[in-house]
């Protein structure tokens, strides 16, 4: 597998096909003999905006976090066990309500989509 | 019917490409100043999106990933958000356009000034893309936009010298009185508007949103074929009656009005009341689809829940970005800058989303891994690669052109 | 096993574009791409390097074999990658 072809800037999609994120990033720890290994991948706007760097990648970091309140959730950590297979997205063998709540989405549904008339029925 | 309802979405993606607001008024404005000679763009046009469009279908259907995903995947984050930002200013200016255009085409039917009528269309707007299937949207606007072929029927009806028209289109250069930099650019702009990305945004989406799998690779290749050719022949029409009446005239055409003028000669009252809901239906056709194409290249980008499918509580981010794109597409028309001059500005942002959008289409659509033997043949992989260094080079005369004409001022 | 002194987690956001030497001191480019291969224990490791010398970080998929052509494309992505590109095994590099 490559790393930075496989996973980086794929799409994450849940055990039933829905969209978790795209892997921003993707955490390395070293095993028993202190080899590298792929332990976590990372998803949300602080993943991204330190990969981007510079102070574009800082801009999107600080909108990120003023958008949401409680920032301590990002990045989302998806352990790589979770992982069940990659094609043209990697899949997991979760749910994605199992998963944190990405902070953005939370905050914008409970306080603009939510309160909308309609915005809980299928079109 | 359900057969001529499956190709609704093309049908709607070609409009909203080749007949959009400004589409309609830089046709008819080349057929009035330089006759048929800017026939060849459309048809050169028509096959590029075609052979792109197609690859893109493909690429969804059977790999299930829309066209902003892929642009991440292949560019990287670095890359992609710089298209990103192109993208968004093209679909978000066009986007504005398009509510000032249906207010036009409102205009036209009430005599109530257009900018009274923008916010109410972009209420309407929004309640459209909250409420209503994916599906109804397609058909309604879709089909209702081809009430257009009347700018077709007009041709016959007015008894053109074929052999002048003829002689127009295979002979292209700028008649007496227009020089070659203003004939490029109106060759460019047509060019770029009939490949203008928030068409493959939306046609991919579209697909996914369509769920079409394998089994539908018929119906993505029939939609492709026949409806951007149609949205193609639509513009032809207003070209062409365009320069029947008004270029041996030598007058300009720069407002609606006198694009529809042709048809009501034609047709009297009838065919005019028919052009209007045409210029209705096609300009609110395109307003919905830059509206969810911005939604759909920015959930692209970052991986978010997107689409029609869901309801708007399980996409808040993507209907978000859909409601502040409306919202800035009002802004930008309640400067009263001229709606129909505004999608020319868009050329500027084409040149970077162009080419960073249809490269790693090309790209895809030759990967084993997501296609298996589904991968272009050397049709689709001869015509994909001369476009793409078409589209490069509109891409960096664009500018120039633009500077140099001043919009096509002359 | 190149030594890295903090030992925690690592991000390969930020091992991908970093400057990488060879152990005996020679530098060799910059990391393209990680390589992995599955241990017993199931884990992903690390096995090697995919290090360019060019600026050109992103290879477009073409270093698969899986991407054939457009001809044009091609010639041009494994051009740059021939070029520029060497396969290293990652206990090979001083990070």
């Amino acid at each position: 597998m490559l790393i930075g072809f496989d996973l980086l800037d794929r799409q994450i999609l849940d055990a039933g096909g829905e969209p978790v994120g795209k892997v921003d990033d993707v955490e390395l720890d070293r095993g028993p003999g202190g080899n590298l290994y792929v332990a976590a991948l990372l998803v949300g706007p602080k993943a991204l905006g330190e990969r981007i760097g510079g102070r574009l990648g800082r801009w999107i970091e600080g909108a990120a976090r003023r958008l949401s309140h409680d920032y301590e959730q990002d990045p989302i950590r998806i352990p790589f066990d979770l992982v069940a297979g990659i094609d043209s997205a990697v899949h997991l063998s979760v749910r994605r309500e199992l998963l944190p709540d990405p902070a953005l989405e939370a905050w914008l549904r409970d306080n603009l989509i939510g309160r909308i008339p309609g915005a809980s029925d299928a079109t | 019917m359900k057969r001529v309802l499956a190709v609704a979405l093309g049908i709607l993606t070609a409009i909203g490409g080749f007949v959009d607001i400004g589409d309609i008024v830089a046709n008819a404005e080349a057929g009035a100043r330089f006759g048929m000679a800017h026939a060849w763009v459309l048809l050169v046009g028509v096959i590029g999106i075609c052979a792109y469009a197609e690859m893109s279908g493909r690429v969804a259907a059977i790999s299930g990933r829309p066209v902003f995903d892929l642009v991440r995947e292949r560019l990287g984050p670095r890359v992609a958000l710089a298209n990103l930002a192109g993208s968004l200013l093209v679909t978000v200016l066009t986007l504005g356009a398009e509510l000032g255009g249906v207010g036009l085409a409102l205009q036209l039917a009430t005599s109530v000034d257009y900018l009274l009528w923008v916010p109410v269309v972009a209420v309407v707007l929004w309640v459209a893309l909250w409420r209503a299937k994916f599906s109804v949207l397609e058909n309604v606007f879709g089909l209702t936009g081809l009430t257009l072929v009347v700018f077709l029927v007009a041709i016959f009806r007015l008894g053109p010298d074929t052999g002048e028209l003829w002689q127009q289109a295979t002979h292209p250069a700028p008649p007496a009185g227009e020089d070659w930099g203003t004939y490029w650019f109106f060759a460019v702009a047509l060019f770029a508007s009939a490949m203008t990305p928030y068409e493959v945004f939306f046609f991919s989406s579209g697909a996914v949103e369509e769920r079409w799998g394998r089994k539908d690779l018929l119906t993505a290749r029939v939609n492709v074929f026949l409806g951007f050719p149609l949205g193609g022949l639509l513009a032809f029409a207003l070209m062409a009656t365009s320069a029947i009446v008004f270029h041996p005239l030598q007058t300009s055409v720069d407002s609606l009005s006198q694009t529809a003028m042709p048809v009501a000669m034609a047709l009297g009252r009838l065919g005019l009341a028919a052009a209007i809901l045409g210029f209705f239906a096609a300009t609110f056709g395109a307003a919905m689809e830059t509206g969810l194409s911005a939604g759909y290249t920015v959930a692209q980008y970052f991986g978010w829940a997107w689409g029609k499918l869901r309801r708007p509580r399980e996409a808040a981010r993507f209907h978000t970005v859909v409601m502040v794109s409306i919202l800035a597409g009002v802004g930008v028309l309640m400067t009263t800058i001229d709606p129909i001059q505004l999608t020319e500005y868009t050329l500027v942002f084409s040149a970077v989303a162009l080419p960073l959008t249809y490269l790693p289409i090309l790209v895809v659509a030759n990967d084993r891994d997501y296609l298996g033997e589904r991968v272009n043949g050397r049709l689709a992989n001869g015509v994909g690669v001369v476009f793409l260094v078409v589209v490069v080079l509109a891409a960096v005369a664009a500018i120039p052109l633009m500077l140099v004409t001043r919009m096509g001022g002359g | 096993m190149p030594p890295e002194p903090s030992g925690g987690p690592l991000r390969a956001g930020r091992l991908l574009g970093r400057e990488v030497r060879h152990r005996d001191g020679r530098v060799l480019g910059r990391i393209a791409d990680l390589h992995t291969t599955r241990d017993d224990d199931g884990r992903e490791y690390v096995t090697a390097a995919i290090v360019t010398s060019g600026r050109w970080g992103r290879l477009l998929g073409y270093e698969r074999d899986e991407v054939i052509g457009p001809w044009l494309v091609e010639r041009l992505a494994r051009y740059v990658l021939r070029r520029h590109t060497h396969h290293v095994p990652f206990d090979e590099l001083r990070l």
